[in-house]
């Protein structure tokens, strides 16, 4: 790991070259720049609203006002699903230049999910200055939780770079590795409380299945980090609460765990990534 | 350049005029493997099949095998040897992008490796924008380009189309900015694996002349091309390769005239060789 940081510092100027040659490529030639990343949540948002909410009227009342409830969810879900699916053509992309000078490859993926982040955070803004404007009755009416994002955002990005840096060597490696994980995307999205929250989960876990099979239902679902980040953001964001406890330290040990994980998946790959490209 | 797994002896004449303490290049048993006929795993065989029978595992080919080289400050290296010789992969391996399997690679100094100018370009950037994000591959620090940028842009002769995405590029342009920028910078170790035909005859006269001067002051140049003229009008020490071994090594015009003996008495479209133009390498 200490390596890995050390290389990533030496070749900063690279990954900053990167990260602004991304962005600018991603916004030429579009007037809305930035914007467009966040379009796509917004119009999800939109759709999931009118059939959730305003269709089956499923909104519940703690989860008012809910497109305010879905945006922060899909949000988060966004930034973590571009991240890896990014990752796994990355190094592909790049065959030409890794092949033509030497630099340490693992820029490549660390630097995909810098670009990611620089939109996440600017869908984050939008998300953080909606939800100023609409606020709902569950608002703590404290703003000082909003300061909990910058660990937030923390923990988040160690934990996508981790699963970048795995992702994306194996990506070379497992040449059907983009299509199977669309599929797994897809099932996390539905698995991942970004249309509900935890708790309905534990409501309807204990009405089906007993006192007993909710809560132990509830901690598996936690098991899941983009579960534990999408309730640590709704607490901060929609309901102005502290994060729990369990969620710091879940979300903590996911992204130490991923981040480590991710880079020894990545060193091991590393030597014969240029074999295999 | 001294031999050390070299079939042939080396000729006294043949040592470099260098101490040993101006060694830049020291390579001791290199060996480089690929996969020969490897198929890339699925999720499916990574899950369910972690153990191919013996017959489907993918055999080791070694593009480079016990190769030794040692090269002193001042030598143009040329090397030669047949396609799938192992050649790229010698370059790949002293530029530092290739990791030996086998052996170790010791190369003192800045290395400057031409090989495919302008891969990597994104089209959707500018020119200008496209020589950040390339130096910053090449390892040129962002405020060492703010000084190179003017000079960069003038070699490239793209005048205004600096500033226009690259997606209006032709590849002549393409290749002339990746020249451009790649040769910014003076390396100790210059590598060129057939780069010279670049942009129009103009263009090339130029890069000839760029390269020229870059070899005077480069410590240690080292050049991989099909013409044995360029190779023998150029390199003072040369490498012939084959089959991933050292064939031979040692002072260029005796390495070249044993390759080229070699390659007319293996094929007679080698006779042509002889008469190739060194301005065409």
């Amino acid at each position: 790991m200490r390596s890995t940081l050390t290389n990533l510092l030496k070749r900063r100027d690279l990954l900053a070259a990167l990260v602004s040659a991304e962005l600018r490529a991603s916004s030429a030639g579009m007037r809305l720049g930035s914007l467009w990343w966040v379009l796509d949540p917004i119009l999800m948002m939109l759709v999931y609203w009118l059939v959730l909410d305003v269709l089956l009227g499923r909104g519940r009342e703690a989860y008012q006002p809910f497109p305010v409830f879905l945006l922060v969810g899909l949000v988060v879900f966004k930034h973590v699903a571009s991240g890896i699916e990014r990752s796994i053509t990355v190094l592909r992309t790049k065959e030409a230049l890794i092949k033509a000078a030497a630099f340490p490859t693992m820029v490549l993926p660390v630097a995909a999910v810098l670009t990611g982040l620089v939109h996440f955070l600017f869908g984050l803004v939008i998300v953080v200055v909606v939800s100023l404007f609409w606020r709902g009755e569950q608002h703590s009416g404290s703003y000082a939780a909003l300061l909990q994002l910058v660990p937030l955002v923390a923990f988040q990005t160690m934990l996508v770079v981790g699963l970048a840096m795995a992702i994306s060597a194996i990506g070379v490696v497992v040449q059907d590795l983009r299509a199977v994980t669309t599929h797994v995307m897809r099932v996390a999205f539905w698995l991942s409380p970004c249309l509900y929250g935890l708790d309905l989960v534990r409501e309807v876990a204990e009405a089906r299945l007993g006192d007993a099979a909710g809560p132990v239902l509830a901690t598996y679902l936690a098991l899941n980090p983009i579960a534990v980040l999408n309730t640590a953001y709704r607490e901060a964001i929609f309901y102005g609460q502290g994060v729990p406890l369990w969620a710091w330290g879940t979300l903590a040990a996911q992204a130490g765990v991923c981040l480590l994980a991710g880079n020894a998946i990545y060193q091991h790959h590393d030597r014969r990534i240029i074999k295999f490209l | 350049m001294t031999a050390a797994s070299s079939s042939s002896s080396e000729p006294p004449g043949a040592d470099p005029p260098n101490s040993p303490g101006d060694t830049v290049l020291d390579a001791r048993g290199l060996g480089v493997w690929y996969r020969a006929g490897h198929q890339k795993q699925t999720v499916r065989s990574l899950l369910f099949n972690r153990k191919p029978a013996e017959s489907s595992r993918p055999k080791l080919k070694w593009a480079l095998r016990d190769v030794d080289l040692r090269c002193g400050s001042g030598q143009t290296l040329g090397i030669v040897g047949h396609n799938g010789a192992g050649k790229s992969t010698l370059c790949l391996a002293i530029a530092g992008i290739l990791e030996p399997d086998e052996g170790t690679v010791d190369v003192r100094g800045r290395v400057c490796p031409l090989l495919g100018l302008g891969t990597g370009f994104n089209k959707d950037l500018t020119g200008r924008e496209n020589i950040r994000t390339y130096a910053a591959f090449l390892g040129i620090k962002r405020r060492d380009l703010d000084a190179l940028m003017p000079g960069i842009i003038e070699f490239s002769e793209l005048g205004d189309a600096i500033d226009q995405p690259i997606r209006g590029y032709s590849s002549g342009m393409r290749a002339r900015l990746g020249f451009s920028v790649a040769t910014a910078v003076e390396p100790d170790v210059l590598i060129l694996d057939e780069v010279l035909a670049v942009g129009d005859a103009p263009f090339r006269a130029k890069c000839r002349a760029r390269l020229k001067e870059m070899m005077q002051r480069s410590r240690l140049i080292v050049i991989v091309s099909h013409s044995v003229a360029f190779l023998r009008s150029t390199c003072t020490h040369a490498v012939w390769l084959d089959q991933g071994r050292v064939r031979t090594q040692g002072e260029a015009s005796r390495v070249l005239d044993d390759y080229q003996a070699w390659v007319v008495s293996k094929s007679p479209a080698g006779e042509a060789m002889e008469f190739e133009d060194a301005e065409d390498a």
